[in-house]
């Protein structure tokens, strides 16, 4: 098992002094000091970067600016630590900052060993000069702190190879030239220091699978790591992430492809970027189609040739998504994909779905009916000053589909609309709810069936009921059909896919977009609410509501938009997901 | 024994004056604030012994407008998810944070007289809508109120009277308006209900809001507890309102609700509170000033003689601690211990008394008391125990249990018992904690389950 200890350690080794041995030639790169059984590597080349750019990362600006923050510096807890780390510095004659980039100039890189499940951090300074001296401060100031509190020094040296080892517990330090290793390990330890003493012995950079994994990584990442899947696969390790099966129709339908290509994958590759506008994560695994079985055709195409539509764009867009799933083949399939529980409830929905449209075969008749080609899109929704709006405010959203036979299915879509529109009119009657009433628009070849709530004579129709943010809509346009939660969205659709003559994106399989900022935008239109549930929720004052609510606000707004795009090509299938920040405004927190 | 129909009613209603065996101090104004409210913090206890204890009760009837704006503004909020379980949240954070726990108080005492559960009507704005109605007419005139709660119509939805067509009146509004809400049991006849639900055809629903339908009403005469008439509009609960009962049920409710569960009150004793009902128009403030500036209050007839509500239970608690919640988990724990708010049991409201204690809610109110004290999200005066006890000057372990002592409970608590919880604040583990252990343990006590 191994033990989640390296933070704790990197400190220990800071505590101990160390004569240092007569060095072998020092390693190239990082993965030079690992063996080659090593199942997960992760390196950070530039600390000493990373660290400028976060400190001077305008996300901490803006939220430095935040008066939550500000607060929270000037808590009593946080004077402490401050404190502390002061007399830290004073005794060491350097700022934490120095220390952490001279410690490690080199990099550091973490890895995990497979047949000795031992866990190791390898540090690289600038020159060998500078472990040995930070050490010795360090060991200096443990050593007194015990003198000082009465407690023996729970530091043990030993030796190895001529190497002196530090231990606390089963933390292990050693000096190795310009770079320290940290491991809870012995049985690590001892590998890596016969390596690295007898420049023998297969190291992990010689792996052809780490070589192979170098290829796939983006060269300029900030981090970047590498799995050996087929070993932890092997090992036993993390079972149900590997037998293909999700028994989850969401979770099938969103990663049902990503399963597949676990079960069968050598390794995975991680990368994350981290700029003044955006952090970008990239997660790559070589791909086979022939991997993927028969059941799972629907998720990546035959021959995983499928391939997904362009995004759809509209004003207010909060989040486009478009995909490529064969969703009639899903459920059809299901019987392959499914424990017979989820199936007997597929079976139920279908029965029930097929008395809704009709007696047509639900799976085979009408979602057989659409192509596998999926554009989702939701935006925020503007209600004008004089027109009735919800005292909750919710996005709209739309589904923006191709119809196989959009002569044969046109008809029977409208129809069963128009069913659904009476039903939810009886039910709500029912239940005293405002009832629907249908209208149909048609210019050209486009057409529009919308239902809308219509308040009461002596409704406020500045806080209607949550219903009011619907009107729900089906247009056809051509050979496409939008099923909107509302007619202006539905309508914005028709216009814009009217003339869309863009096919599928390959190699994308499914591509999102997520407008941060207008997410933010929707819960600001909602900020009364979200004051009075803190309220209930906390027992805050409403002050201290809005304040809580307004910081959250606030730092959602440091986001501007993410994504997410999962590619399928030339062997490999790919997952990029990035954020990006807004401008910094400097003179916001000023 | 506490024998209330021996009592001298010209004594009992005389306004209380200290006296050196019944002094105006700290645990009778405790006494005050528990019954005309939800308890008090140290601080107001303080300023009101400073205060004449005559002066203090009419400041507490006197609501501020200010409040009642702010509270629909947050309500409107909270009605916009329209989940009937977040009025009960909404209501226990408007309880713990009122200026005029009064008002609260007696809007919680008609929400029992006139009962009405989201349970069946599932309309949170009408609920809502009740409630405000409740609280409008708490401390001011009963009369509007009946004539508004006939109209109401989560009330009228409750009692299945969306629809009275002459054909077929319905009764049930007509029998729980006499029974329940203004005379009483044994005070009209069977033939009463159904003259009386014949004035009531017509009034109907329609889309969740009042309407009389002219077509509906029975136009014919009537005769109702031993008044004939045509009855227009509401003039048959004005003749309601007018017989004898009506004043002394409300009066003897009044008198159970502020002085002791039990026993009942004589009718001499009943009478001078009903007479001010009737003279004054039936202004209930003025009745219940009466009651809590009078002898009998501030008498051993009253001191401990109630047993405390969850409400009360819970409420009381923070109030006295200067405490904020999680208002939603609070009301939820209400409903458990069968107080939940807007969800009375049945159209009788909550029986209260010695029905609240059995051998299982026992448990469940110590239970709730002791997750309500180390909920992280339980606040006392802003912060935690340890550092709230250190504000109001406790400096010893003996000093934090006698002031949460003086503050929560109405009877001294026997030495022994007194020492036990010093003894857990003791123990070792953080002042917090143990501080939060001592109040967990306190709510197992006897003596804490009165008021």
């Amino acid at each position: 098992m191994v033990e989640a200890r390296i933070l704790p350690l990197a400190v220990l080794v800071l505590i101990v002094s160390l004569p240092l041995a007569t060095p072998a030639a020092e390693p190239q790169t990082a993965a030079d000091y690992f063996p080659e059984t090593v199942v997960l590597f992760a390196e950070l080349p530039d600390p000493a970067g990373l660290l400028d750019l976060a400190l001077d990362h305008p996300v901490r600006h803006k939220l430095e600016s935040l008066d939550a923050v500000r607060d929270a510096y000037e808590t009593p807890q946080f004077l402490q630590f401050k404190a502390v780390v002061a007399a830290v510095e004073a005794q060491l004659g350097q700022t934490w900052v120095k220390l952490i980039k001279s410690a490690t100039a080199g990099g550091i890189a973490v890895a995990i060993d497979a047949p000795t499940q031992g866990a190791a951090v390898v540090l690289t300074a600038k020159d060998e000069q500078t472990p040995k001296e930070l050490i010795e401060s360090f060991a200096r100031m443990a050593s007194a702190d015990a003198s000082a509190n009465n407690k023996p020094n729970q530091i043990e040296t030993g030796e190895y190879r001529g190497l002196t080892v530090y231990r606390v517990d089963q933390a292990r330090a050693i000096v190795l030239g310009k770079s320290m290793l940290v491991t809870n390990k012995a049985e690590l330890g001892q590998r890596i220091v016969d390596m690295y003493v007898d420049k023998a012995g297969k190291t992990l950079s010689q792996s052809k699978l780490f070589k192979q994994a170098q290829k796939l990584a983006p060269t300029d990442a900030t981090v970047w790591g590498y799995v050996d899947i087929a070993a932890i696969r092997q090992s036993g390790l993390a079972k149900e992430l590997f037998t293909g099966r999700s028994d989850n129709p969401v979770l099938e339908f969103l990663v049902g492809g990503i399963l597949a290509n676990l079960k069968e994958t050598t390794l995975a590759t991680f990368a994350m970027s981290l700029t003044e506008e955006r952090l970008s994560v990239d997660v790559a695994a070589p791909h086979d189609p022939t991997w993927i079985s028969e059941e799972r055709d629907y998720f990546f195409g035959p021959a995983g040739k499928g391939s997904a539509p362009p995004l759809l764009h509209v004003d207010g867009e909060l989040l486009s998504l478009a995909t490529y799933r064969d969703v009639s083949q899903m459920w059809l399939r299901a019987g392959d994909l499914f424990s017979e529980d989820v199936n007997d409830g597929l079976a139920q929905a279908e029965s029930n779905l097929t008395t809704f449209f009709s007696g047509k075969d639900f799976g085979e008749d009408i979602l057989g009916a659409v192509s596998p080609q999926i554009q989702l899109i939701v935006s925020r929704q503007e209600f004008a000053e004089d027109a009735p709006k919800p005292a909750i405010k919710l996005p709209a959203f739309a589904l923006a589909l191709r119809l196989k036979d959009a002569e044969t299915m046109r008809p029977e879509l409208r129809r069963t609309f128009q069913n659904l529109i009476g039903f939810l009119n009886v039910i709500g009657a029912m239940n005293g709810q405002p009832q629907l009433d249908l209208d149909m628009d048609k210019e050209g070849d486009k057409q529009l069936i919308a239902a809308a709530y219509l308040p009461e004579k002596d409704a406020d129709t500045a806080r209607l009921p949550i219903n009011f943010n619907f009107s729900p809509s089906i247009g056809f346009v051509q050979d496409r059909v939008v099923v909107s939660s509302t007619k202006s969205l539905a309508s914005d659709l028709l216009n814009l896919i009217g003339g869309d003559t863009s096919k599928a994106t390959p190699p994308t399989n499914t591509d999102v977009r997520a407008d941060l900022a207008g997410v933010s935008q929707i819960l600001e239109d909602n900020r009364g609410q979200l004051v009075a549930q803190n309220m209930l929720s906390e027992g805050h004052t409403k002050e201290e509501a809005e304040m809580e609510i307004d910081t959250l606000l606030d730092i959602l707004k440091t986001a501007q938009t993410a994504s997410l795009r999962l590619t399928n090509q030339d062997g490999e299938l790919r997952l990029a997901v990035e954020l990006t920040f807004a401008p910094h405004d400097s003179s916001a927190s000023q | 024994m506490n024998n209330l129909k021996s009592l001298d009613p010209k004594w009992a209603w005389s306004p209380y004056r200290p006296t050196a065996d019944r002094p105006w101090d700290q645990p009778m104004a405790a006494h005050l604030f528990r019954r005309a409210g939800f308890g008090a913090s140290l601080g107001q206890l303080k300023t009101a012994v400073e205060q004449d204890p005559l002066e203090v009760v009419g400041e507490m009837l006197n609501p501020v407008d200010l409040q009642q704006t702010t509270q629909s503004e947050f309500a409107e909020a909270v009605l916009a998810g329209g989940d009937p379980k977040q009025l009960g949240a909404w209501w226990v954070y408007v309880m713990l944070q009122t200026p005029t726990p009064l008002l609260e108080k007696m809007t919680l005492f008609w929400h029992s007289h006139f009962a009405t559960s989201a349970d069946k009507v599932t309309d949170a704005r009408a609920m809502y809508a009740q409630n405000a109605l409740l609280r409008a007419h708490a401390i001011g005139d009963f009369r509007p109120l009946v004539h508004g709660i006939s109209r109401d119509p989560a009330m009228l939805i409750y009692l299945d009277s969306s629809t009275n067509r002459k054909a077929h009146p319905n009764e049930n509004f007509a029998r729980e308006l006499m029974e329940l809400f203004c005379l009483g049991e044994g005070h009209y006849s069977e033939r009463d209900v159904k003259e009386l639900a014949r004035c009531f055809t017509g009034w109907e629903l329609r889309r969740e809001k009042f309407r009389f339908n002219r077509y509906q009403h029975d136009t014919g005469e009537k005769t109702v507890l031993g008044k004939t008439g045509r009855f227009q509009e509401g003039e048959v609960i004005d003749h309601i309102l007018d017989q004898r009962a009506a004043p002394e049920f409300i009066a003897r409710k009044l008198i159970a609700y502020f002085i002791a569960d039990e026993p009942e009150p004589s009718e001499q004793l009943v009478a001078p509170i009903a007479s001010r009902l009737r003279e004054s128009s039936w202004n209930v403030g003025d009745a219940v000033q009466h009651i809590l500036q009078s002898n009998l209050f501030f008498s051993p007839h009253a001191f401990a003689r109630k047993v405390r509500s969850p409400v009360d239970l819970t409420i009381g608690l923070l109030r006295s601690l200067e405490g904020s919640t999680n208002a939603t988990q609070l009301a939820g724990s209400l409903q458990e211990l069968g107080q939940g708010l807007f969800f009375p049991p049945n159209v009788k409201g909550w029986d209260g008394g010695r029905t609240w204690i059995n051998s299982s809610t026992l448990l469940g109110r110590a239970n709730v008391i002791g997750r309500l004290v180390s909920d992280p999200k339980t606040r006392f005066g802003g912060g935690d125990l340890e550092t709230y006890f250190g504000q109001l000057g406790a400096e010893s372990n003996e000093q934090i249990v006698d002031i949460l002592l003086s503050l929560t409970v109405a009877v001294p608590v026997p030495d022994a018992v007194k020492r036990q919880l010093v003894e857990v604040v003791s123990r070792p583990g953080t002042r917090n904690a143990r501080i939060a252990e001592a109040i967990h343990a306190l709510g197992t006590l006897p003596e804490f389950q009165i008021a």
